[in-house]
């Protein structure tokens, strides 16, 4: 049997990667790497943090605890043969899994035996076991990581200045919860999530490496359940995301925290609602964003000099654009002595470059920059298939990304700030040493 | 074993003035990547030699602000720069890096490597210099970044414990200094003085540099050659590297705690066994790291973490030149004692031989996979290259995968035997 696929080639990158589609909904992607020991699979649905309310196939609306999706990634490591690690780690293979804001991601990685290991993945992702005291017992352990990172200034001090950016839209909600909301999650919600977000039709396998391609699909037809049945037999629309309506202006502009740390931190934070949530307009407004806070305050930008030269911002200083479920923030900062001046001098910037346009030089040697990093990131092999994954997610081919940085203009990226850097709309979050 | 094609490996050219050039040819990478080890033993000029990178990133005589660097390798299609300090054993390093796009993806473009070579060697060896020393004022900021580096090291909590047993494990070996060196060093650091430091540096202190692309191996060797040797009257050599360090028995092993306003109590066991790469145990010993808490089917990962829930996280790491490892958790404050007794009683079953074929044969796997996937790291496989070289082991990576398959049970309960607590550390509220 040879299972028909579409191919994408990318001239720039010297790449390919070839699609099969299922009647379910599934999609599967190969990216065939010869010469790699390496060979490395990623199973992820497009489902994350930001998912807290939707209707469900059988039509209830749901709202679901805080850190519901991360509580699920740990539950469905816990399988009838045992915890998933076990079973990965007797073949000596590597895994893990993450969840961000929209996505939840299983992967695995191994040179030898590796068809037995994308076995595995496929077969503890589509076959969960929900049993209550399993339920109980992973609350002490996630519990104990959510205390990690409120021991980490750079994860408080960033999920912190979301929660102050927006009001009501979920991007506030910490993706692990909170030991009060896990608290209350029970393997009949946990469950019902899984049925809603597990779909094949919502859900990515990615693998690349040094495989055949046709031996490879076969594997993945055979075993996978998800790639038998049809999408139509559990409904068109399975399920139904809600959003609240999130209001333009920042929730809270600032709060300030003490922690054990050396140094305080300042994050300064813009927000946009109503901001593309699919295609090309997906990926242009978020490259766009990136590339234009580089240009404002990366290493080569006289913000940066500035800063750096009167020793208000360190080397971690530094911008980055992060979107999803129709809204988008930037966050500029980074440790500091002097977080208000900091703070100041910021939006003094913002006021300015909006006004002041970006140098034509500037302008495309940050583009030639922008090119190399991107072909430098295909020596990674969980970058293809993590990204590729992501922008899928979003119905763009990430080989296209080339396409889309050769149509910003200057003028996209003036227009840009304009939006973005509202020096009236701001929110920050400080940490001060105790 | 299948027939997998040889592993890769660098081609060595060794050159007067203990300058090694080292040479991968490969298809798999989209970059040529540069990397340059320094190496220079671990004693009280280490703060010095840790502000070192710092200070070179701030100017160079062509390109004498950071701007005008960072500018410059935005237009050499983003190339990335990046500098580390770190001890291997009681030797000091400082590696940089420089990562280039291949020319091959960027049609019309020309001597993109050979620029960034000459702008990694500018850098290392040529910089802004005023009246005979550093430039003052970005030496002054850069001390200020130094200090904030060293106490900053504080908000990673489980790093700042790590290094918290380490110093009080060996306060009477040169191991316990801080690999960016000591604070009450850095007031005392004169721009004249270090930029003569910097330039024994730069002429004696040994100098191992990696080159791993797609290139024509002849050609790389001979501009890197040209790039790195250029100023071959300047390299004289000659520097005199410490040997291995020392072992010390433990008389008993001690406790230390300390008090901290944190969320999650962090503990950190510090043993010592003086396997390092070239003893005739050090396969045996990784598979008995990897056994007691290397990975998620280890022991102490099972026992601690799955079946007490005592902990979020639990490992095991080795330090193989000096010849340590560490055990470190974050555990519940009030799980303190329970926690160690807990983790000792697993060391103890591994010294005592309770080590099942199945705990082998997957840290086998584990470790060979590991091993074999290195082979599209260009970056790691030239670190364990270096590693290997220093200790005058061959870098034989299928010998080495040879001795790892055939370890047997007794030679792992040898291994765990060598293990002596020396300390414990807490670090709670």
């Amino acid at each position: 049997m040879s299972i028909p696929t579409k191919r994408s080639y990318s001239a720039t990158l010297d790449e390919e990667v070839l699609e099969a589609s299922f009647p379910s909904g599934l999609r599967v992607f190969f990216c065939p790497k010869q010469t790699f020991r390496k060979k490395y699979a990623c199973y992820s649905t497009f489902y994350g943090s930001v998912d807290s309310e939707f209707i469900e196939p059988a039509g209830s609306r749901l709202k679901v605890p805080d850190g519901i999706a991360h509580f699920l990634e740990h539950t469905l490591f816990e399988t009838e043969d045992g915890n998933v690690s076990d079973l990965f780690a007797k073949r000596g293979a590597y895994n893990n899994a993450a969840t961000s804001f929209t996505t939840t991601t299983y992967l695995c990685a191994s040179s030898e035996r590796f068809l037995e290991n994308l076995e595995l993945l496929i077969r503890f992702v589509e076959n969960p076991v929900f049993r209550p005291d399993k339920v109980e017992k992973e609350k002490g352990i996630i519990e104990q990581e959510i205390k990690g990172y409120d021991d980490s200034p750079g994860w408080v001090s960033y999920m912190g200045l979301l929660e102050n950016l927006f009001e009501r839209h979920p991007m506030r909600i910490d993706i692990a919860g909170t030991p009060d909301t896990i608290r209350n999650i029970d393997s009949d919600t946990l469950h019902r999530c899984y049925r809603a977000f597990y779909h094949p039709s919502n859900m990515v396998l990615f693998v690349v490496g040094d495989l055949e391609s046709n031996e490879l699909l076969d594997f993945i037809a055979a075993r996978s359940r998800h790639t038998s049945g049809s999408a139509a037999a559990a409904g068109p629309e399975t399920m139904r995301r809600i959003y609240p309506d999130e209001p333009k202006a920042v929730h809270r502009a600032e709060t300030r925290k003490e922690m054990e740390v050396a140094l305080p931190k300042l994050l300064l934070g813009f927000k946009e609602v109503g901001v593309p949530e699919k295609g090309e307009d997906f990926v242009l407004h978020d490259l766009a964003s990136e590339f234009a806070l580089e240009l404002l305050f990366g290493r080569s930008s006289d913000t940066f000099r500035d800063l750096y030269e009167s020793q208000m911002a360190l080397d971690d200083f530094g911008a980055s654009y992060g979107m999803g479920a129709g809204v988008g923030f930037a966050v500029v900062g980074g440790d500091t002595p002097r977080p208000d001046e900091l703070r100041q001098t910021l939006l003094d910037r913002a006021r300015t470059l909006r006004d002041r346009g970006i140098a034509e030089e500037d302008f495309e040697r940050e583009k030639r920059k922008f090119l190399g990093a991107f072909i430098r990131s295909f020596n990674s092999l969980e970058f293809i298939a993590g990204h590729y994954t992501y922008f899928k997610f979003h119905d763009f081919d990430l080989f296209r990304s080339v396409d889309v940085l050769s149509r910003i203009t200057k003028e996209t990226l003036e227009e840009r700030v304009r939006t973005l850097l509202d020096p009236d709309n701001f929110a920050s979050f400080v940490i001060l040493p105790k | 074993m299948q027939s997998a094609p040889a592993p890769p490996g660098y081609t060595h050219f060794q050159l007067p003035g203990d300058l090694d050039i080292a040479v991968n040819s490969n298809k798999k990478m989209k970059t040529v990547l540069v990397s340059v080890s320094v190496i220079g033993n671990l004693n009280e000029t280490v703060t010095r030699m840790a502000i070192l990178p710092s200070i070179l990133r701030r100017g160079t005589r062509r390109h004498p602000d950071l701007q005008a660097i960072s500018r410059y390798l935005d237009g050499l299609y983003g190339a990335s720069l990046s500098s580390q300090v770190f001890k291997l054993g009681e030797w000091h390093l400082l590696r940089f890096r420089l990562d280039v796009v291949n020319e091959r993806f960027v049609p019309g473009v020309n001597g993109l490597l050979g620029n960034a070579l000459e702008f990694l060697s500018e850098l290392m060896r040529d910089p802004l210099v005023v009246e005979g020393g550093f430039h003052p004022q970005y030496l002054e900021q850069e001390k200020a970044n130094q200090r904030r580096a060293i106490e900053s090291l504080l908000d990673n909590k489980a790093a700042y414990a790590e290094n918290r047993c380490i110093e009080e494990m060996c306060s009477k070996e040169p191991f316990h200094l801080f690999e960016l060196g000591r604070v009450e060093d850095i007031e005392a650091i004169d721009a004249k003085e270090l930029r003569e430091l910097h330039r024994r540096w730069s002429r004696r202190y040994p100098v191992h540099a990696y080159l791993a692309g797609d290139v024509d191996p002849a050609a790389a060797r001979d501009l890197a050659t040209s790039v790195f040797a250029g100023g071959a009257a300047e390299r004289e050599g000659g520097y005199a590297l410490s040997g291995p360090p020392s072992t010390i028995r433990v008389a008993a092993p001690r406790e230390v705690e300390e008090r901290m306003d944190v969320n999650q109590a962090k503990l950190v066991l510090g043993f010592r066994h003086g396997v390092t790469y070239s003893h005739p145990s050090y396969e045996a010993l990784l598979l008995m790291n990897g056994i007691l808490g290397g990975y998620s089917h280890s022991k102490l990962f099972q026992n601690v973490r799955e079946k007490e829930s005592l902990c979020y996280s639990i490992h095991s790491s080795l330090e193989r030149v000096k010849g340590l490892l560490f055990i470190s958790s974050g555990i519940a404050p009030e799980n303190y004692r329970k926690a160690v007794d807990i983790i000792l009683k697993n060391v103890e079953s591994m010294k005592a031989g309770q080590i099942t074929d199945e705990e082998i044969q997957a840290t086998i796997l584990t470790i060979l996979n590991a091993n074999e996937m290195l082979e599209d790291n260009f970056g790691a496989l030239a670190d364990v290259d270096l590693a290997w070289r220093l200790h005058d082991r061959p870098f034989d990576l299928l010998e080495f995968r040879r001795r790892l398959t055939n370890v047997q049970r007794d030679e792992i309960v040898a291994a765990a035997r060598l293990l002596q607590h020396d300390t414990t550390y807490l670090l709670t509220r």
